[in-house]
């Protein structure tokens, strides 16, 4: 940075200001005002007395409450289940599936990356509500013949339907991370398995399945801490079912009357601090896996066991899960947006279909205001993240400015927070500081940019390490100040990651439902809220022609965005 | 990067200007609002006093109408559902050209979780809210909101409004058990909530998870020990606990459940006549009336229109407006399902009923297992 | 018996541009106890042939033999696990979670005969102390370095005592000097073992070092199989001297006593079978070429400038412009020569051999020469 500094000139004494340290000042600033005073008001609002803070005193009754009532350990081991119960399906499935792509010849190899990546786009409300739709105890699509023919009905409200639908909806994450994972390991090690005179399973055993643990490990643990932070299944799926988990409860705590923010404030400290575990150990197991990775440094032919005969069971394999686990939901979604009033598709159902729901949908004034919102929303935070992140990448990879590591580790700290955490947390501060923009969107604005940070520090961070800063520093030897640098030859060479980061923020701020539920007003209200709110009003048919909306409007968009910004959007 | 800076204004341009726009607009554009609302309210509490006199409501109407003119909308947070409130509203709006009504719909509990939320969070982002009594009565006692006379007052039964004219009932709610008469065994007859308790219907049988004022009925009706053990009963029968009235009508219809505890009468009426529904209700002896209450917010944005909705809402129009839905005006005239109500006493929930509630909230919650 | 039969190989990849043939036709015989090398630059198919071998690919078409059991025939193939084999790869495969004892002991312990925990304790002490690891059984085998990796890979390949030892240019990633001893080494065990060995890489030193046999590969074929020192004085075409070893190559004519060039005729003899009149390529290898300040009055002398003489240390590395083509020869280090000089320069008869052109030509020593 010697380019923007102010030199002093012999003899003076006047410290030196350095832009550089002044910017870095201020992110940290405004990174503690995003990432570190919720968390600090959300632990003061836990103790406190009253519902505000500063007035009353504190207390530990909430605490106690959390720990002590009798439905405490139902609390803790209902999460501990439901969040460990989803993670191995979701791992199972995604592995399985990862297997078959990465590791055998079956043809529909990069149809499959495709279809993937679909799941992702669909918001987790849409995915549960379609199961719903499928799996309802007398009426569903699934439960309705098998009452009828076999006299049983899959529970669908229990901790067994909660683990089913959220093990569904994350299986695509699953492989996503775990090709990523069998992709980086180095193909020969199994074929040194087979010139040593092990079979197949031996391979697998002794030699395929330790070196993925440490990876598999990882990936458990991240699926683990996405599912106990998840509030879609818990809320749609759970209450009814009488299933509590922290994310509901802390929900519950504010819909009963009167609103108890303490109690909520102290189940979501607890959250936290388990998330913070997890995801602390996460980070060691990683850090172990890397080193596997690094004994072998190139890039790998791809080995593919020749499945022969079994090509058709893996072929099956993957339709299954195509079928079930993404576009049955869908198909139920399509036919109930026809409906009047949900009922089981019978032939004299099929007399009813009607427009309506569409129409209401296209002219109700919630919905279209939730649809601008939406839009607004995504794409402010999309481009606030974006330059946010950029600066305090730069910083923190290129500069050799001092503190520039307390920088990242505080872009960071938003990954450990739950989403309706950060609901809660910012009631609390919003309680406090006298800045009014509790409902409004500027409030989304900043739950947003908080809780999506840190994918865009991770995102742009790898970009910019991948331009090696010898790039840079030939052009500092051809006569390049910063700013000349930075605008012909980094951002240029950045814009490719720019663009997916952009992409990616804004379709997931289009999905996100838990940290803005707590947050919103009807002036504020976006796409997954108004799901929710329709879902309270028992407007089914409607939600399904919304949600149909969404899916559509969601995959075009994806695929145009794909097309121009020229890359795959992985979800990181 | 030129251009994209120029975009980057752009979109912060916008954003300001949507939130200029918008009723959530920052401190400074509060303080013109505020001045409106202060010389409002010399205005408003002036009118009274001459037009004391009794002021028709239509009078009162227009007066409201004109000064409410230049405010364009009332924001509504209201338990109304959705359908009924398309059938309603657009006749408010067709009356008034030029206010808009931004209805906000929430179950009782989620709206007094907003309102408690959004006040201590320094917002005011209402004007009226109409919901159930008790829930009216929690947001009077925390000092959310102020007094208001409509004009039609006189119109009404004393059950169903305040001596001191803190709130006013627009509607009513029968609260009936409802039943699915495809999916109930032949010949089963339900003549009260006792026969609900029959184990026949365990593990059929829905309850609407905040439903306490129920109970609270009950204890009035029956007594405490009577209304506890019929409780307990009930819960013997593994409810499904549900959240929101109209679905679980819906789901009732579509044959998910049996019988109900308490669905709201109108809605079960219309499934049945305007959806050819297999539904029927349980004629209980006396029918609990749920008082659907409205209030105006102590510091409301459109203070005019709010006052215009209220006026109209209690007017001979709006209780029609109502009436044409199906639900029950609580004037008392012109109900559309008038077999709702018509074979027994109404037993009126009222606010001294909810001097009880935690105690009751505490029974009821932990007698059917919600934490 | 341990004689490796291969004939009639072939592999072809499918890529998405329809299908490249990496092996095309491949036959020879690996005598036992023979070090064979497969040399050829990237890309001609030498180490497919060797994954064949290995049964890491399944070839189209072909026969792999091994003693008297075959590998891959018609309808035929047995799966790698199930091969004799012992193999070395280019990247070492060393497995990172494992120890280097247990590294070792991995064909043993999944061999179909189980074998004791001595047994096996004994073996890879040996197979250790084979290639100088002795000591280092329980170290995680990622703490070793680049060399010992290699050994270590060498100790596992040779454990069970295999029949056939496969190793895919093992020498690659280590450093010059670090090549050097372990080409020695190699070459020092395969003796003393007495193991039929199948070596690929593309590194001419290091096929004439250590093998018994080379087959030169280009474009999927073998081009010419047979001692260093056949595949050195005789090559077949001009690619397979300009890739093993270097020279220079005159294109003319061939006359009765020589090659029409530079001008004149140089003497040389020519391969059998190539008639006078014919395209001849004369193959001069530069240490056989004699430069000296002055003429000597030798046959095949020619007088040209020096262009370069640039001091490698054993010998000078000159380049001579004769009649405006370049020629390569390495001087005596103590040869005093200056750029621009005139020199004599003497092609001895009995090095100069004239083979039949195909067409090949070398790739351009300097930019001038290119144009």
């Amino acid at each position: 940075m010697a380019a923007v500094s102010v030199s002093r000139s012999a003899g003076r004494t006047r410290p030196t200001l350095r832009l550089d340290i002044l910017v870095l000042g201020l992110a940290v600033a405004l990174l503690a005002y995003l990432a570190l005073v919720p968390l600090g008001m959300l632990f003061l609002g836990s103790v406190s007395e009253s519902g505000t803070l500063f007035e009353g005193g504190f207390t530990l009754r909430h605490f106690q409450r959390v720990v002590t009532d009798p439905s405490a350990l139902e609390l803790l081991s209902a999460s501990f289940l439901y969040s460990a119960g989803a993670a191995l399906l979701a791992f199972a499935i995604g592995t399985a599936m990862a297997w078959v792509v990465e590791r055998s010849d079956v043809p529909v190899r990069n149809l499959w990356y495709g279809l993937a990546l679909v799941p992702l786009i669909i918001p987790g409300i849409v995915h549960t509500i379609g199961w719903v739709f499928l799996l309802s105890p007398e009426i569903g699509w699934i439960n309705a013949p098998l009452k009828a023919l076999f006299g049983f009905s899959l529970p669908v409200y229990s901790l067994p339907g909660m683990v089913w639908v959220q093990g569904l909806h994350d299986a695509p994450f699953a492989f996503v991370l775990m090709g990523a994972a069998l992709r980086t390991m180095d193909p020969s090690l199994e074929e040194a398995a087979a010139a040593a005179r092990a079979n197949p399973l031996q391979t697998l055993r002794r030699i395929s399945l330790p070196l993925l643990l440490p990876a598999s490990a990882g990936v458990l643990l991240i699926l683990f801490v996405r599912t106990l932070e998840s509030f879609e299944v818990p809320a749609i799926i759970g209450l009814p079912g009488r299933v509590f988990v922290y994310t509901s409860r802390i929900y519950l705590s504010l819909n009963q009357y009167p609103p108890n923010f303490g109690l909520a404030a102290a189940f979501a400290t607890t959250l936290l601090g388990i998330s913070v575990i997890a995801l602390a150990t996460h980070r060691r197991l990683t850090r172990r896996s890397e080193a596997y990775a690094t004994v072998t440094g190139k890039a790998y032919r791809p080995r593919r066991v020749e499945l022969g005969r079994w090509r058709w069971v893996a072929i099956a394999v993957l339709v299954l899960y195509a079928f079930g686990g993404v576009f049955l939901p869908i198909i139920v979604l399509f036919y109930s947006s026809f409906l009047r009033v949900y009922v089981v598709p019978s032939p004299e159902s099929l007399g009813t279909l009607t427009l309506s729901n569409y129409a209401f949908i296209l002219t109700d004034d919630t919905t279209l205001r939730a649809l601008g919102n939406s839009a607004l929303l995504g794409v402010t935070t999309a481009t606030v993240v974006v330059l946010f992140t950029s600066v305090i990448a730069w910083l923190t990879v290129r500069s050799k400015t001092p503190g520039r590591g307390i920088l990242d580790f505080m872009a960071f700290v938003p990954i450990a927070i739950p989403g309706i955490v950060l609901g809660i947390s910012l009631i609390w501060v919003y309680f406090t500081v006298p800045i009014r923009i509790y409902g409004t969107l500027w409030i989304l604005l900043v739950a947003y940019v908080t809780r999506f940070m840190p994918y865009g520090m991770r995102s742009l961070s790898a970009g910019l390490i991948q331009i090696h800063r010898e790039l840079e520093e030939a052009a500092q030897a051809a006569g390049a100040r910063w700013w000349p640098t930075f605008r012909r030859i980094t951002l240029p060479l950045l814009r490719p990651v720019l663009l997916a980061t952009w992409i990616y923020v804004f379709i997931i701020s289009l999905r996100e439902l838990s940290s803005g539920i707590l947050l919103y007003s009807s002036q504020s209200v976006v796409l997954a809220i108004r799901i929710f709110d329709l879902r309270e009003a028992g407007q089914y048919t409607a939600i399904a022609a919304l949600s149909m909306i969404l899916i559509v409007s969601l995959v075009l968009l994806v695929a145009v965005l794909q097309r121009f910004g020229g890359r795959t959007v992985r979800a990181s | 990067m030129r251009r994209s800076f120029v975009t980057i204004l752009a979109i912060l341009a916008t954003l300001a200007s949507a939130c200029g726009g918008s009723a959530s607009a920052p401190a400074a554009s509060a303080a013109p609002k505020a001045s409106v609302a202060a010389s409002a309210a010399p205005a408003a509490s002036a009118a009274p006093a001459t037009a004391a006199a009794k002021e028709t409501a239509d009078q009162a109407m227009a007066r409201l109408y004109e000064a409410a003119k230049p405010e364009g909308k009332v924001l509504l947070y209201s338990s109304l559902n959705t359908d009924d409130a398309k059938k309603i509203l657009p006749v408010f709006e067709a009356k008034f050209p030029g206010i808009k009504v931004q209805h906000t719909r929430a179950s009782g509990e989620a709206l007094i979780q907003k309102i408690v939320t959004e006040k201590k969070a320094g917002q005011d982002l209402f004007d009226v809210v109409e919901t159930n009594l008790f829930e009216i009565k929690f947001i009077m006692d925390q000092g959310y909101t102020q007094k208001y006379a409509v004009a039609s007052a006189g119109d009404f039964p004393a059950d169903v409004r305040s001596p001191n004219d803190s709130y006013v009932a627009g509607r009513l709610n029968n609260d009936l058990p409802g039943i699915n008469t495809a999916k109930l065994p032949p010949g089963t007859v339900i003549k009260t909530w006792r026969d609900l308790c029959d184990k026949k219907f365990e593990g059929h049988l829905a309850v609407e998870q905040g439903d306490v004022v129920i109970y609270s009925a009950f204890k009035k009706i029956f007594g405490e020990a009577e209304a506890q053990s019929l409780l307990k009963c009930l819960a013997a029968n593994k409810p499904s606990l549900r959240s929101g009235h109209t679905e679980m009508a819906n789901l009732l219809a579509a044959g998910e459940f049996w019988v109900t505890l308490a669905s709201n009468g109108h809605r079960l009426a219309q499934l049945r006549n305007d959806d050819k529904q297999p539904i029927d209700w349980v004629r209980t002896d006396p029918v609990i009336t749920d008082v659907q209450g409205m209030v105006l917010a102590n510091k409301p944005k459109n203070p005019n229109a709010a006052k215009l909705f209220m006026e109209w809402f209690t007017s001979p129009g709006g209780q029609t407006a109502i009436a044409a839905t199906g639900r029950v005006p609580a004037s008392g005239k012109g109900a559309k399902f008038p077999e709702l109500f018509n074979f027994a006493k109404a037993f009126y929930i009222s606010t001294d009923l909810a001097a009880s509630f935690d105690k009751d909230a505490e029974f009821w919650r932990s007698t059917f297992g919600i934490k | 018996m341990t004689t490796l039969k291969v004939e009639g190989l072939r592999k072809t990849y499918q890529t998405g541009r329809g299908g490249v043939a990496a092996v095309q036709d491949i036959s020879f015989t690996v005598e036992e106890g023979r070090f064979y090398t497969l040399l050829g630059p990237s890309g001609c198919g030498k180490t497919t042939t060797l994954r064949c071998v290995a049964g890491l690919e399944r070839p189209e078409g072909g026969t792999i033999v091994l003693g008297g059991a075959t590998w891959v025939g018609p309808g035929r193939f047995v799966p790698t696990h199930d091969r004799d084999i012992g193999m070395v790869f280019q990247s070492y495969a060393i497995w990172p979670h494992l120890t280097v004892f247990e590294n070792v002991a991995f064909p043993l312990r999944v061999a179909r005969t189980k074998r004791s925990k001595a047994e096996v304790a004994s073996a890879v002490g040996e197979a250790l102390a084979l290639v100088g690891l002795e000591g280092l059984e329980s170290r995680a085998a990622p703490q070793l370095s680049g060399g010992q990796q290699q050994r270590l890979a060498l100790a596992r390949a040779l454990v069970g005592r295999p029949k056939l030892l496969l190793l895919d240019e093992p020498l690659s990633n280590l450093d010059a000097k670090l090549r050097e001893r372990m080409r020695i080494e190699l070459r020092e065990l395969q003796r003393r073992l007495g193991i039929t060995t199948i070596y690929v890489t593309h590194d001419q030193g290091e096929a004439l070092f250590m093998s018994h046999r080379v087959a030169v590969m280009h474009g999927g074929v073998i081009v010419q199989e047979g001692t260093p020192k056949d595949i050195y004085n005789d090559p077949a075409t001009g690619f397979v001297a300009d890739f093993v070893g270097s020279a220079t190559f005159l294109a003319g004519p061939l006359a009765a006593d020589g090659v029409h060039a530079l001008g004149g005729i140089v003497r040389s003899r020519a391969v059998d079978g190539l008639e006078v009149g014919a395209k001849a390529l004369l193959v001069l290898r530069p240490e056989s070429i004699v430069v000296r300040p002055a003429p000597a009055g030798r046959t095949n002398e020619f007088t040209g400038t020096l262009r370069q003489a640039a001091f490698l240390g054993d010998h000078l590395d000159c380049v001579i412009e004769i009649e405006s083509t370049l020629v390569r020869a390495y001087a005596h280090p103590s040869t005093p020569l200056v750029r621009g000089q005139t020199v004599a320069v003497e092609f001895p008869e009995d090095h100069c051999v004239a083979i039949a052109d195909d067409g090949w030509r070398p790739r351009a020593l300097t930019r001038e020469q290119a144009d």
